[in-house]
C-alpha cells in the first residue's frame, strides 16, 4: 500500500514553473532520493511534502488522508535543512529537545528522549555544547536526532551531506543507512550528488526542470536510462551518432563497457568494432580513464579500462586501438 | 477553492495584517506630517492655494536667500574641516599604533553623549564676550560664521571618525602586502590602496556632514547672533511671526539638500559595500615616527574638544563665570531658575518610552519584512517609508507635526505638548537607523530556523521569543542606548512640540541660555552628559556581561 502519493502537484513562481505536475508514490519504510541538478525542483518538492510550501495545483495525500495544505505542525514528519540550522544560542540537548513539547512531554520523559538520541547518535558526551563548538558531522547527527526526536512518519532530508567534508560524508552515509534501517522510517532525501543517490537509495526520482525523468532502483537507471538526461547526470557516458549502426538514434555507452584491444587483424574483425587512437589518459585510482579519437577525426570516446590491462597492453600515446561496443551495452535515445 | 486559497495564505495575511501596525505608525508619523508640510508651502496663512508663491516669495526675500547661501557656505566650511581632521584620525586610529588609541576613541565620541549645544556653552566660556581667551584676541566675535563652524565642527567631528574608521578597517590588509611587494612605497600606498579604497567612504562622510550642519538647530539657536540661517530662520518665521506657510517653505527648501544627501550617501554607501572585505582586525607594525606624528596629531582635536567640553562642566562648577571662580553647587539648583528638576525627569521619561517603543517596533517591522513571507508590496511599501525619516532632518519634522497634528481636526490634537506625540515624533525620526541596523542582524540568521520551528510543531511566535531574539540580543541593546541617548540629548525636533507638563532638559538648556543663564544651561547639560555616560557605561557592561554567556556566538 502507498504510503505517501504526490498527484499532479504543480509549483508557480513568479517568473517561472518550478514544478510541472509532479506525480509520484512512496511505500512505508522506504528510502527515496530526489536526485537532480541545482534548479531542478527537488527542494521545493520536498518543501511541499514538509508543509512549508503548499502547490498551486494538485494533491498530496498520506495514508490516503489529504495533506496538502495541512500546517507542518499537523503532520509530524522531521526534516533536517541544509546547513542544519541548528540554533547556535542552544545547547545540543536544547536543540534536540525543541519540538518536545505538550502535556505527553514530562520533564522526565523528555530527558529519557534525549539521552536515547544522543546514545542513538553516540554523542553523549556532548549534550551540554553549542552547535558552534561541534564538527561538521556531529552537527549533522544532532540536527538528524532533532529532526526524528518526536517519532515522525517521514523524514526529509535537503542535501544532508554536501556540507560535509568528503571522507566524513562517506562515513555518515553509511551511518544514515544504518540509522534508517533500524528505525524502519520512511525517508526521502534531496540531493544532487549521484554517488550519494546510488549508495543510499532504494528508489531514485531523477528530476530535471520541474519534472521527473525516471524513477527506478539504482541499478535501472544506471543500467537503462530512459533518457540522454538521465544517461549522463547518473554515471557518464559516451554519447555517439554512429549512423552505420544505428542511422536513426543516438548511442550511448557507458565508459567501463567499452572493449579496448590492441589494434589486430582479428581485434578489428569483431562485430561493432572501430578503430581509434589514443589522445591521452588520466589515471583514476583503480583504472585508466582512456581518450580515443575515432578515425573520422573528430569524434571522441572516453574507455576505463584497469591497470593491469594498460600495463600489460604497453599503451601509450598514440597507439592505435579496436574499440568494441557491444550491442548489449547500447543505450538508445 | 477560496478556503483552500486562504488557508495556505493563512500565515502570509496573518504577517500582512501585523505589518500593517508599524506601517500605521509611520504613514501617521512621517507620511502625513510631510505631505502636510507640502500642502502648506504651496498655500498662504489662511488655507488658500496659491501655487509657488510662497517660493517666489522667498527667493525674493534678500534676508532669506543670504539665510540659504549662509547656511550653505558654514556647512561646506564645516564639513571639509571636520572630514579631513577626522580622515587624520581615523587613519591614525586604525593605520598606526599611536599611543592610547582605545582612550582616543573612547573620548573623541563624547560629543555624541550631550546636546548639540552643549559644546557651544564651552565656546562661550573661552571666546564668547566674557570668554578667558577671547579677551587676549582683538576684533574677535564668536557669534556669527565662526562660532557655528567650531560649533559644527565639534558637533559632526565624532560622528566622521566613526564612520571613516569603519571604511579604513574594510580596506583588505592584503593589499596593502601586495603593494609593498610589488616595491610601492608609503606614499604611493597612501593613494594607490588607502584612498582608492576609501573614497566613497570619504564621500559619505562629506554629506553626512554637511546634512548634520546643515539642519541643526542647536548650534545656530545659540552661536549665529544676528547671522542668519536657515534652521533658525524656521524657527523665527513659526514661533516668532506665526507665518506657518513661510516656515513650510523653508523647511521644504532645507529638505532638498538632505534628499540629494540621502541619495549621494546611499549610493556611496553601496559602492563602498563593495569594496569592505570582512576580515579580521589587522594590527599594524610599530613606526616610532609614524605613531609619533599621529599621536600628536590626532591627540589635538580630540583634547580641544574634551577642553571644550570639560569648561562647561567646570563652569557650571563655579560661581560667576570669569570673575569668581569659588567652588559651588548652587547653578545645580534648578528650582531658582523657575524650572526645577522636572525637565531632567520629562527627558528620562522621553528617553525610556522611545528606547522601550522604539526597539519593539522597528524590531517588529523588520522582523516581519526580513524574514516572514508576506505581500511584497506591503514590505517594499513598508522599506520605503522606513527610510523616509533619514531624509528629513528633526527641525522639519518637528515642524510638519504641528502642521499634521496641531489642528482640531487631527485626532492627534488633543495630545499636544504630551509624551505621546513627542515620543512618536522621535520614533518617528530616529526609526531608519534602527530599523537598518536589525534588518542587517536579522538577514545573516540562518532562513531555516523557523522553518525548523514550524516542522517540530513549534509556533513562530516561540521560535521567535526562543531563538530569534537571543540571537539579535546584541543589536537590541544597541538599538535600545542608541534611541535612549539621542532621544535624551534631541534639540531640533522636539523644540517645537513641547507642553508646559513636557519642557525638557535638552531645551531648558537652550532656554536658559536664550535667558543668560549660561551656568545653570551649563549645569543642566552636564546632569544630561553623566546620565548619557552613566548609560552608556550600563550598555558596556551589559555587553560584557552578554558578551560572557554568548561566547559560542
Amino acid at each position: 500500500m502507498s504510503f505517501l502519493t504526490i498527484e499532479h502537484v504543480v509549483k508557480d513562481y513568479q517568473q517561472y514553473r518550478a514544478l510541472h505536475g509532479i506525480s509520484l508514490s512512496i511505500t512505508q519504510g522506504e528510502f527515496i532520493c530526489f536526485l537532480g541538478p541545482s534548479g531542478c525542483g527537488k527542494t521545493s518538492l520536498l518543501n511541499i511534502i514538509a508543509g512549508l510550501n503548499y502547490p498551486d495545483m494538485g494533491k498530496v495525500s498520506c495514508v490516503n488522508e489529504d495533506i496538502t495544505y495541512l500546517t507542518p505542525a499537523k503532520r509530524n514528519f522531521g526534516v533536517v535543512f541544509q546547513n542544519y540550522a541548528l540554533f547556535p544560542n542552544l545547547t545540543v540537548s536544547q536543540n534536540i529537545s525543541y519540538g518536545l513539547r505538550g502535556k505527553e512531554w514530562t520533564t522526565a520523559r523528555i530527558s529519557d528522549r534525549i539521552d536515547e538520541l544522543l546514545n542513538l547518535i553516540g554523542l553523549t558526551h556532548i549534550a551540554q555544547r553549542f552547535p558552534l563548538e561541534l564538527s561538521g558531522g556531529q552537527q549533522q547527527r544532532v540536527a538528524l536526532a532533532r529532526a526524528i526526536a518526536n517519532r515522525p512518519q517521514l523524514l526529509l532530508l535537503d542535501e544532508p551531506l554536501s556540507a560535509l567534508d568528503a571522507k566524513v560524508r562517506v562515513q555518515l552515509r553509511h551511518e544514515l543507512k544504518q540509522l534508517q534501517r533500524k528505525l524502519g522510517i520512511t525517508v526521502i532525501m534531496v540531493t544532487h550528488d549521484q554517488e550519494e543517490a546510488m549508495a543510499l537509495a532504494d528508489r531514485i526520482v531523477v528530476m530535471n526542470d520541474g519534472r521527473i525523468e525516471q524513477v527506478g532502483v539504482p541499478q535501472a537507471l544506471y543500467f537503462n536510462p530512459t533518457s540522454r538526461f538521465v544517461a549522463e547526470f547518473v554515471g557518464s557516458m559516451n554519447i555517439l551518432q554512429l549512423p552505420q549502426w544505428n542511422a536513426n538514434k543516438t548511442i550511448g555507452v557507458r565508459y567501463e563497457q567499452v572493449k579496448v584491444q590492441l589494434a589486430t587483424e582479428l581485434a578489428l574483425a569483431q562485430e561493432y568494432t572501430l578503430v581509434a587512437r589514443l589522445q591521452g589518459y588520466q589515471l583514476l585510482g583503480a583504472f585508466y580513464r582512456l581518450e580515443l579519437l575515432l578515425s573520422d577525426q573528430t569524434t571522441i570516446v572516453y574507455a576505463d579500462v584497469s591497470c593491469h590491462q594498460f600495463n600489460h597492453d604497453g599503451l601509450a600515446n598514440q597507439t592505435l586501438l579496436a574499440i568494441t561496443i557491444p550491442m548489449l551495452a547500447w543505450c538508445l535515445f | 477553492m477560496l478556503s483552500v486559497h486562504f488557508k495556505c495564505n493563512q500565515s502570509r495575511y496573518l504577517a500582512g495584517l501585523l505589518l500593517l501596525l508599524p506601517l500605521l505608525f509611520l504613514w501617521n508619523g512621517v507620511l502625513i506630517p510631510v505631505a502636510q508640510l507640502l500642502v502648506r508651502s504651496v498655500t498662504d496663512n489662511n488655507g488658500q492655494y496659491i501655487g509657488l508663491s510662497n517660493f517666489s516669495s522667498y527667493f525674493a526675500d534678500v534676508g532669506l536667500v543670504s539665510a540659504l547661501s549662509h547656511s550653505v557656505f558654514v556647512s561646506v566650511i564645516v564639513t571639509l574641516v571636520s572630514v579631513s581632521t577626522a580622515f587624520t584620525l581615523a587613519y591614525g586610529l586604525v593605520r598606526s599604533q599611536l599611543l592610547g588609541k582605545s582612550w582616543l576613541q573612547a573620548l573623541i565620541q563624547i560629543p555624541l553623549f550631550v546636546p548639540s549645544i552643549f559644546p557651544c556653552l564651552g565656546l562661550i566660556y573661552l571666546f564668547g564676550g566674557q570668554g578667558i581667551i577671547s579677551s587676549y584676541l582683538t576684533d574677535f566675535n564668536l557669534y556669527g560664521p565662526v562660532g557655528v563652524i567650531l560649533g559644527g565642527i565639534i558637533f559632526t567631528l565624532p560622528h566622521a571618525v566613526l564612520m571613516l574608521v569603519t571604511t579604513l578597517r574594510g580596506v583588505d590588509v592584503r593589499l596593502y602586502q601586495a603593494a609593498s611587494t610589488l616595491g610601492a612605497g608609503a606614499w604611493r600606498q597612501f593613494v594607490t590602496v588607502t584612498l582608492a579604497n576609501s573614497i566613497y567612504g570619504i564621500i559619505s562622510a562629506c554629506f553626512v556632514v554637511f546634512t548634520l550642519t546643515m539642519t541643526d538647530f542647536g548650534i545656530a539657536k545659540v552661536l549665529a547672533g544676528n547671522y542668519s540661517m536657515l534652521a533658525t530662520e524656521i524657527y523665527k518665521q513659526v514661533i516668532g511671526q506665526q507665518n506657518f506657510s513661510m516656515g513650510a517653505t523653508i523647511s521644504l527648501i532645507l529638505v532638498i539638500p538632505t534628499c540629494i544627501a540621502f541619495a549621494v550617501d546611499s549610493w556611496a554607501r553601496k559602492k563602498q559595500a563593495r569594496l569592505a572585505n570582512n576580515q579580521i582586525y589587522q594590527t599594524v607594525d610599530k613606526s616610532p615616527v609614524r605613531d609619533w606624528v599621529f599621536t600628536l596629531v590626532c591627540w589635538l582635536p580630540c583634547l580641544l574638544i574634551i577642553a571644550v567640553i570639560g569648561v562647561v562642566v567646570w563652569g557650571s562648577l563655579i560661581a560667576y563665570w570669569p570673575y569668581d571662580f569659588s567652588f559651588t553647587l548652587a547653578n545645580y539648583d534648578f528650582d531658582a531658575f523657575g524650572y526645577g528638576w522636572q525637565p531632567y525627569w520629562n527627558s528620562l521619561i522621553l528617553a525610556s518610552l522611545v528606547a522601550i517603543l522604539g526597539t519593539f517596533i522597528t524590531f517588529a517591522s523588520s522582523y516581519l519584512t526580513t524574514r516572514v513571507d508576506t505581500s511584497i508590496y506591503l514590505s517594499g511599501f513598508m522599506r520605503l517609508l522606513a527610510l523616509l525619516p533619514l531624509s528629513i532632518p528633526g527641525t522639519v519634522l518637528g515642524l510638519a507635526y504641528i502642521f499634521a497634528f496641531n489642528r482640531p481636526d487631527s485626532w492627534l490634537n488633543t495630545l499636544q505638548g504630551t509624551f505621546v506625540i513627542l515620543a512618536f515624533n522621535s520614533i518617528a525620526h530616529l526609526f531608519s537607523v534602527a530599523y537598518l541596523t536589525f534588518n542587517n542582524t536579522l538577514t545573516r540568521l540562518d532562513a531555516n530556523y523557523e522553518r525548523v520551528g514550524c516542522s517540530l510543531s513549534v509556533p513562530q511566535w516561540q521560535t521567535v521569543m526562543r531563538v530569534i531574539v537571543p540571537l539579535s540580543k546584541l543589536s537590541i541593546l544597541d538599538i535600545f542606548f542608541y534611541l535612549f541617548v539621542n532621544a535624551l540629548t534631541t534639540v531640533s525636533a522636539v523644540v517645537f512640540l513641547y507642553g508646559t507638563h513636557t519642557v525638557l532638559a535638552s531645551v531648558v538648556i537652550l532656554n536658559m541660555d536664550d535667558a543668560g543663564n549660561i551656568a545653570a544651561a551649563s549645569a543642566m547639560g552636564t546632569v544630561l552628559l553623566l546620565t548619557a555616560l552613566c548609560v552608556k557605561g550600563t550598555h558596556m557592561f551589559l555587553i560584557q556581561l552578554l558578551g560572557k554567556s554568548t561566547r559560542i556566538l
